[in-house]
């Protein structure tokens, strides 16, 4: 009995909404819509995300490179200069020439260094005299 | 990526072969150049060969055993002069060196440079402007600075 009253009441209120002909091609169509367009961005994120790794790893190799470069010994280019001598003791005579210049040179400087040590203290000397007069 | 570690792999190497003898390397093709370089192995092998104890001035069989390297460029090209200077500075600026002795003498002017690590001296460079001739002198190694005055007691003025 209830139960009629309520299936009267709606009846007389859903007769007075016009339902469109097309709604339903409407909501399949814009239902696609919103698939394709969901689609369409999970590949975009996942082309962004291998462009992502693509940039990280042409980082890294740089950033690899650089260090290598820097920390690796040097001393292996040694390998591209030719000696200029062929036999030990042409090298060992030239090296001896070497450092007897080196030696000569470095002496010169001590000698110097000696030199103005006594100009000092013969100045102090002097000054002390003076301050004694 | 196998084209990547290619090209890195090339990069590296390039960039490892600008490095530390690009002074020597660069001068040392210029016309009228004075220049003698002596490799490690021929320092291994002089070190071996006790016999070539040849004079009594200078105790430097010590001092061979321990070096790696010798590089002299010398000329009296005014135009090589002025460029060998300009490099040399630059070269000092930008590498962590210690100025071991400075000594001008008239016209004469010399300065070494070392390289130390903790209290072992492993580069020793000397720049000598003497007589219209300019020479650098490069010595790799690891030498101690009683090694440097032993060779010096032997010299004399």
């Amino acid at each position: 009995m209830e139960t009629d009253r309520i299936k009267k009441i709606m009846d007389k209120h859903y007769k007075e909404i016009e339902v469109p002909g097309d709604l339903e091609a409407k909501l399949s169509a814009t239902i696609d819509r919103l698939a394709a367009e969901e689609s369409h961005g999970v590949s975009q994120r996942h082309s962004r995300r291998v462009t992502l790794w693509k940039v990280l790893a042409v980082a890294a190799s740089v950033t690899i490179i650089i260090t290598l470069a820097l920390f690796l010994p040097v001393r292996d280019s040694h390998l591209q200069i030719a000696d200029t001598f062929t036999n030990t003791r042409d090298a060992y005579l030239e090296t001896e020439e070497v450092l007897l210049y080196v030696s000569s040179l470095m002496n010169k400087g001590v000698d110097k260094v000696s030199e103005t040590q006594k100009n000092i203290s013969a100045l102090n000397t002097v000054n002390k005299y003076i301050e004694i007069q | 990526m196998k084209k990547l570690i290619l090209i890195a792999f090339t990069c590296l190497l390039t960039v490892t072969a600008f490095g530390q003898n690009r002074f020597y390397k660069k001068f040392s093709g210029y016309e009228g150049m004075t220049k003698v370089y002596i490799s490690p192995s021929m320092f291994s092998l002089m070190g071996n060969d006790m016999q070539l104890e040849l004079t009594e001035d200078l105790n430097i069989a010590a001092l061979i055993k321990n070096m790696s390297g010798l590089y002299v460029l010398s000329t009296s090209n005014k135009e090589h002069i002025a460029e060998m200077r300009k490099d040399f500075n630059d070269m000092v600026k930008t590498g962590e060196f210690e100025v071991l002795m400075e000594v001008e003498d008239g016209t004469e002017k010399v300065i070494m440079y070392l390289q130390k690590q903790e209290d072992i001296i492993t580069d020793l460079f000397i720049c000598a402007d003497e007589n219209e001739e300019f020479s650098v002198i490069y010595l790799a190694g690891k030498m101690t600075s009683e090694d440097l005055k032993e060779m010096m007691k032997g010299v004399k003025n």
